[in-house]
C-alpha cells in the first residue's frame, strides 16, 4: 500500500502549464476548468479554520460584530489562553497522555495485528472493532465507577488506559491490512535461518513494516489528542486535556468567542503541524485498510 | 455470564461497604465539631462553573491557603459538564469530589433525594459571625428541602428588562409598566427593514422555561399549583403562553426556537433590540466594552405588571454544598465558609457584578458604588412581590422543562396554544405523579 | 527448525521457543483481546441490566426489575425514539451518500499529479485531523444567523439570510453540511488510494474504443474501486451514526426546541444525563448498539456482494 502511494508520488509530476502547452484548446479549457476546482476545494476546506484563526485575534465585541474583516487585532485572547488558563499545562497533559497511549496500543496491538493477517483470525479482528462501534456513553457510568474502586480517577493512567481503548481498534484495523499486504520471501528467508515465528516478526516483519507503524501511530496519536468524553469524566485537575478544557470558555453567564477560538487554534495547531510535515504517511494510514478488495 | 453477575455484586457490595465505612469515618469526625487546627494540611476538590463568582474565588483563594493550610483544588467547568461530572462521580459513589457548586433551583431536590448532598443544618446556624440570616430569606429556602439546609447561596438573579436608552430617547418611548405597555412598545421600536427588534427573549423552549416563568407568574399562574397539581391547564396559563409567543414572535429577531440566554443576550449587545428581558446578572458583561457594543447606553427597568400585578422571578442561581461522599467535610465546610463570606461576596459583587445573595451586600455602599444602581433600587422592590423559582420545583427538572416548554415553542410558532398547553398540561400531571 | 537441530537434550529455551511459537496465534492477541474485554465487559452488563429496570434519578438507589417493559415502551414510542432513529439514518444516510459522491469526484479532480498537488492534499486533510469539538465551535460560530458569516457570505450573492441551525428545518441539513465538510477528505483519500492500485489497462482499452469520459467512468473505472467505495463506506457508516461531538456542541441535549438535531445517541444522553432516567437511557444505547451492528453487517454484506 504504502509502496503504492509513494510510486504513484515518485511518478514525473507533470505541471498543469506542462499539459496545457501540448494539448488541444478543448482539452486546455479542461484543464484550466480542473485547476480553478481544486482551489475551490482547498479555499472551501481551509476557509473555516481560516475564519477560526482570524476569530481568535479579534475582541469579543468584534466577533459579534457581522462587519468582519477590518478590526482591531489583538494577542489577549492567546495571553489569555496560555498563561491565565494555564492551556501550556494542559497542552502537556494531551501529549502525555496520547503519547503513552499510542506507544502501548502500539505494543499491544501490532502483534495482535500480526496475528490476524497471519492465521485469519477475522473474529478476533472483530472482536477488536467491538471497542469502536459501542456507544462511548454507555462506557462512561461503569468505567468511572471502575476507576474509582481502584483509586485511578484522575490518574494520568486512568486516561492513558481509555485512550488505548481508542487508539487499539484503530492501529489493529491499518495494521492487519498493512502486515497482509507485505511481502512474504524475506520472513519465509528468516525462518530458513532458524529465527522463529516470533523471532522473525520482531527482527525482520517489524522492520519491514515501520512506514506502516509511523503512519498508525500518527493517527492513533492524533484521534486520542482529539478525544473528549473520556477525558471530560475521567481527567482531575492536573490531568485535563485540551479538548475538555475547552469548556471553560463557556461560562454560565455567556460564550468567550475570542478566548475559544484562541484556544481551539492552540489545540489544532500541534496535530496541523504533524499533518503538515507527516502527511504522506497519514494518507498511507487513511487508505490502507480501503484498498484491498 | 452470571458467574460475571454474581461477581459484580460482590464488588458492588464491597464498594458499597468500603463507601459506608468512609460515610461513618465522616460521620463521627463531624460530632468533634469543626476544629479548624484538624483541617490543616488536607486537600480538598471544589468543581465549580466558570464565571463571575467563580473569578473571585480564584483571585482570592490564596488568602484562605495560607489562613487554613487547607490545599484547594478549583475544577472550572461548563455548566453542562458540571452537572454530567456530577452524575457520572455521584452516581459511583466518587469520594475525589468534596465542594459542589451547583444550581440549586436545578439542582437541590434531586440530589438531596439522591443522598448526594450533606445536610449541612447545624453548620450553618453555627456560626454567628459568619451569619447565615444575612442570607436572603428566599436564597436560605432555595437550598433548603424539608427545613434541612443542603447548600449555601452564593449568587442570585432576578428577571428585569435591559433596555437600548438611545433608542428609546429616538423616539420619546417612555419605559413599559404593564405587559399592554410592553407589547405597544416592542411595536414601536420594531423596524424590521433595518433589523432592529422591539426585544429578544429566549425561545429555545427547555431555556426559555425561566425566563417565561415571570409572565406566567404576572398572568396569575404557576407551574404547579396548591394542592400539588398540574398549574400550566389553566386560561391563565395558556393567555401567558399567549402573549408570550406573539410578544418574541412578532417582535423579536427570527429563530427564536434556538435562542438561549447567551444568544439573546448576544443580539441585544449588537444593538439590535431595544429591549431584553432577563436575568439581572448578565448586567456585567452588557457592560463590558469588550464584549457588547452597547456598554454604557444600557437602561434598567422592573419588570411589567399582567393581569395578576408585577411577579418577576428572584431566585438563588448557584449555592455551594458538600459532598456526601467526601471524606474531607470540615475543610470543604471552611472553604464554603469562606467563599460565601462577606468578603468573597461582596468582592465577587464589585468586581465580577455576580448578585450577592446576602443583604447586606446590597446596602454597603462600598459594594454598589460599582454596580448599576437601577438595579440596586429594583433589588429592593423585587424582596416584596417576587416568586422564588423560575422553573418547576421538583425532582427531575429537565424533563418537567421539557414538558412545560413544548407550548413555549409552539406559541413562537404561531400554533394552537390553547391545545398546546392542555396537552403539556395532560403530561406534566402523568409527570407529577412520578416525580415523588 | 531449532527442534530438530538440537540434540537429545533439548534446551529449555528451545522448548520455550517451540511452545512460542506453537502459540503464537494466541499470545499475540491475548493482550488485546483482553484489554478489549476488561473495559467493555462491565459497561456492557452494567446497561443491559439497568435496561431491565426502571432506575431513575441515581444509579445506585432501589430500583424495581421490569423486563422489557423499557424497550416496549421505546418501540411505541413516535415522539422522541422513532423520529430518532429516522434523523440518525437519514443524517448517516445522507451524510454518507454526499460524502462518497463528493470523494469521489474530489479523488477524480486530485487522481492525475499536479505541481502543488503535496500542499493541496494536505489542505484537504485538515478539517479531518481539527479538533471535533472545536469545529463545532467553530462552525456555531459561522452559523449563527445575526452574527455568523454564512449569512454575510450568501448576501453576497443576493440570498436571503437563513436560520441555519436556528431554523428547525434546515438543522438537520446544516449539520450533515459540516459533516460533509468534515469527513469528504478522509473518503477521498481512500479513493485517492484505491484509484492509484488499480490497473490502468482496462481504462487504456476503452479509450481506444472510443469511449466518451463518463462512459470510461460509469463502466470501468468505479466498478473497479468498489472495493475501496463499500471499505470507506464502513469506516464512515460507524462513527457517522455515533456522531456526538458536533450535535452537542451546536444543539445541546435534546437537539433543540423541536429535537430537530435529535439523534439515537443525543436522545440516549438526554435521558441519561438530562433526565437522570438512567433504565430508558440504557435501553436506547442497546438498541442503538443493534442498529450500528446491523449497519455494519449491513454494508458488509453489500461490499461482498457488490465484489462478486
Amino acid at each position: 500500500m504504502i509502496d503504492v502511494i509513494n510510486s504513484a508520488a515518485q511518478k514525473p509530476s507533470v505541471g498543469v502549464a506542462q499539459v496545457i502547452r501540448r494539448t488541444s484548446p478543448r482539452k486546455r479549457l479542461l484543464g484550466w476548468i480542473r485547476a480553478v476546482a481544486i482551489i475551490v476545494v482547498t479555499l472551501v476546506m481551509v476557509f473555516p479554520l481560516f475564519w477560526m484563526l482570524l476569530a481568535s485575534f479579534k475582541q469579543n465585541v468584534d466577533i459579534t460584530n457581522p462587519d468582519v474583516f477590518f478590526f482591531a487585532p489583538t494577542v489577549q485572547n492567546y495571553i489569555n489562553v496560555l498563561f491565565a488558563n494555564n492551556f501550556l499545562r494542559y497542552g502537556f497533559n494531551s501529549l502525555v497522555i496520547a503519547a503513552a497511549a499510542t506507544l502501548i496500543a502500539l505494543i499491544i496491538g501490532l502483534p495482535a495485528a500480526y496475528a490476524v493477517s497471519k492465521y485469519k483470525m477475522k473474529s478476533v479482528s472483530g472482536f477488536i472493532l467491538l471497542a469502536r462501534v459501542i456507544p462511548g456513553i454507555s462506557l462512561l457510568i461503569p468505567w468511572y465507577y471502575i476507576f474509582a474502586q481502584i483509586g485511578l480517577v484522575g490518574s494520568f493512567r486512568a486516561l492513558i488506559i481509555t485512550h488505548i481503548f481508542v487508539s487499539l481498534p484503530l492501529i489493529v484495523a491499518i495494521m492487519s491490512s498493512f502486515f497482509e499486504g507485505m511481502s512474504t520471501e524475506l520472513e519465509e528467508a528468516g525462518q530458513i535461518d532458524g529465527l522463529t515465528v516470533a523471532g522473525t516478526f520482531l527482527r525482520i516483519t517489524l522492520r519491514l513494516a515501520i512506514p506502516g507503524v509511523a503512519t498508525s501511530a500518527i493517527l492513533s496519536f492524533i484521534f486520542s489528542w482529539n478525544n473528549f468524553l473520556f477525558a471530560l469524566i475521567l481527567s482531575g485537575k492536573n490531568t485535563t486535556t485540551l479538548p475538555a478544557a475547552l469548556y471553560q470558555f463557556i461560562s454560565y453567564l455567556g460564550v468567550d468567542w475570542g478566548g475559544l477560538m484562541a484556544a481551539s487554534v492552540v489545540i489544532t495547531v500541534p496535530v496541523m503541524i504533524v499533518t503538515i510535515f507527516l502527511q504522506k504517511y497519514i494518507v498511507a494510514g487513511l487508505t490502507a485498510g480501503a484498498t484491498k478488495g | 455470564m452470571k458467574e460475571i453477575t454474581r461477581r459484580q455484586s460482590l464488588i458492588k457490595i464491597a464498594a458499597a461497604a468500603t463507601c459506608s465505612m468512609f460515610l461513618l469515618a465522616g460521620c463521627s469526625g463531624n460530632t468533634d465539631g469543626g476544629d479548624a487546627g484538624s483541617i490543616e494540611g488536607t486537600k480538598i476538590n471544589v468543581n465549580l462553573a466558570a464565571g463571575g463568582w467563580t473569578n473571585t474565588v480564584e483571585k482570592l483563594l490564596p488568602e484562605f491557603e495560607s489562613k487554613t493550610g487547607v490545599k484547594v483544588s478549583l475544577n472550572v467547568l461548563g455548566t453542562e459538564q458540571l452537572d454530567n461530572q456530577y452524575q457520572v462521580k455521584l452516581n459511583s459513589r466518587s469520594e475525589d469530589l468534596d465542594v459542589m457548586v451547583y444550581r440549586p433551583s436545578q439542582s437541590t431536590k434531586l440530589f438531596a433525594d439522591n443522598g448526594w448532598l450533606e445536610d449541612i443544618s447545624d453548620r450553618v446556624s453555627g456560626d454567628e459571625a459568619w451569619k447565615w440570616t444575612d442570607f436572603s430569606e428566599s436564597s436560605r429556602a432555595a437550598t433548603t428541602v424539608d427545613a434541612h439546609a443542603f447548600g449555601v447561596p452564593l449568587m442570585t438573579e432576578r428577571d428585569i428588562i435591559f433596555y437600548n436608552k438611545e433608542m428609546f430617547a429616538a423616539k420619546g418611548i417612555a419605559i413599559p409598566k404593564t405587559m399592554d405597555e410592553l407589547e405597544a412598545v416592542a411595536k414601536a421600536l420594531t423596524d424590521t427593514t433595518s433589523g432592529t427588534y422591539g426585544v429578544v427573549m429566549r425561545g429555545k423552549a427547555n431555556a426559555a422555561v425561566t425566563s417565561f416563568s415571570s409572565f406566567l407568574y404576572s398572568f396569575g399562574a404557576d407551574w404547579i399549583t396548591k394542592d400539588g397539581d398540574s398549574g400550566i391547564g389553566t386560561a391563565e396559563a395558556a393567555a401567558a403562553y399567549q402573549y408570550y409567543g406573539d410578544l418574541v414572535r412578532n417582535y423579536g429577531p427570527p429563530g427564536a426556537t434556538s435562542l438561549d440566554g447567551t444568544e439573546a443576550r448576544g443580539i441585544f449587545q449588537q444593538g439590535k433590540a431595544a429591549m431584553y428581558i432577563d436575568a439581572d446578572s448578565g448586567a456585567g458583561l452588557i457592560e463590558d466594552a469588550t464584549q457588547s457594543s452597547v456598554a454604557g447606553k444600557v437602561g434598567y427597568a422592573a419588570f411589567p405588571a399582567g393581569p395578576a400585578g408585577a411577579k418577576p422571578y428572584d431566585v438563588t442561581s448557584w449555592a455551594a454544598g458538600v459532598s456526601a461522599y467526601s471524606k474531607n467535610k470540615d475543610a470543604s465546610w471552611e472553604f464554603i465558609k469562606w467563599a460565601t463570606s462577606s468578603e468573597v461576596l461582596n468582592a465577587a459583587m464589585s468586581d465580577q457584578s455576580s448578585p450577592s445573595p446576602r443583604i447586606s451586600s446590597w446596602a454597603d455602599s462600598a459594594v454598589t458604588a460599582n454596580y448599576p444602581e437601577e438595579l440596586v433600587k429594583i433589588f429592593s422592590t423585587y424582596s416584596s412581590t417576587a416568586v422564588g423559582h423560575d422553573r418547576p420545583q421538583v425532582i427531575q427538572v429537565n424533563k418537567a422543562r421539557d414538558i412545560v416548554g413544548a407550548p413555549i415553542t409552539v406559541a413562537l410558532e404561531g400554533g394552537d396554544v390553547t391545545a398546546a398547553a392542555k396537552q403539556a398540561s395532560n403530561s406534566f400531571t402523568e409527570f407529577l405523579k412520578t416525580d415523588k | 527448525m531449532a527442534l530438530q537441530l538440537s540434540d537429545k537434550s533439548i534446551s529449555t529455551k528451545a522448548k520455550l521457543e517451540g511452545w512460542v511459537d506453537r502459540n503464537l496465534k494466541f499470545i499475540f492477541t491475548l493482550p488485546a483481546l483482553l484489554l478489549v474485554l476488561a473495559l467493555i465487559i462491565y459497561p456492557l452488563i452494567y446497561t443491559i441490566q439497568l435496561a431491565l429496570t426502571d432506575a431513575s434519578r441515581s444509579t445506585t438507589r432501589a430500583k424495581n426489575f421490569i423486563g422489557l417493559e423499557n424497550f416496549v415502551t421505546l418501540l411505541h414510542d413516535t415522539e422522541r425514539f422513532w423520529p430518532a432513529v429516522g434523523r440518525t439514518v437519514y443524517f448517516t444516510g445522507a451524510g454518507l451518500i454526499i460524502e462518497t459522491v463528493c470523494a469521489l469526484g474530489l479523488a477524480l479532480l486530485l487522481r492525475k499529479a499536479f505541481r502543488g498537488q503535496g500542499i493541496v492534499r494536505t489542505a484537504i486533510l485538515l478539517p479531518l485531523v481539527a479538533t471535533p469539538v472545536a469545529v463545532g465551535m467553530m462552525w456555531m460560530l459561522i452559523f449563527q444567523p445575526s452574527i455568523g458569516f454564512a449569512n454575510v457570505f450568501i448576501e453576497w450573492f443576493g440570498i436571503p439570510a437563513q436560520g441555519w441551525l436556528s431554523d428547525p428545518g434546515q438543522t438537520l441539513n446544516t449539520l450533515i453540511f459540516i459533516d460533509v465538510w468534515q469527513w469528504t477528505p478522509m473518503m477521498a483519500l481512500i479513493l485517492l488510494a484505491g484509484l492509484a492500485s488499480i490497473p490502468e489497462e482496462p481504462e487504456e482499452a476503452a479509450l481506444v474504443d472510443g469511449a466518451s469520459w463518463l462512459q470510461r467512468h460509469i463502466y470501468v473505472t468505479i466498478p473497479m474501486l468498489k472495493p475501496a467505495i463499500f471499505a470507506a463506506i464502513l469506516l464512515r457508516a460507524i462513527d457517522s451514526l455515533k456522531t456526538f461531538d458536533i450535535l452537542y456542541a451546536t444543539k445541546g441535549a435534546g437537539g433543540g426546541s423541536n429535537h430537530e438535531a435529535e439523534t439515537l445517541n443525543v436522545l440516549a444522553y438526554s435521558y441519561s444525563f438530562d433526565y437522570q432516567d438512567y433504565g430508558i437511557a440504557s435501553a436506547v444505547l442497546i438498541l442503538f448498539l443493534i442498529l450500528i451492528c446491523g449497519a455494519v453487517a449491513l454494508v458488509t454484506v453489500a461490499s461482498k456482494a457488490g465484489a462478486k
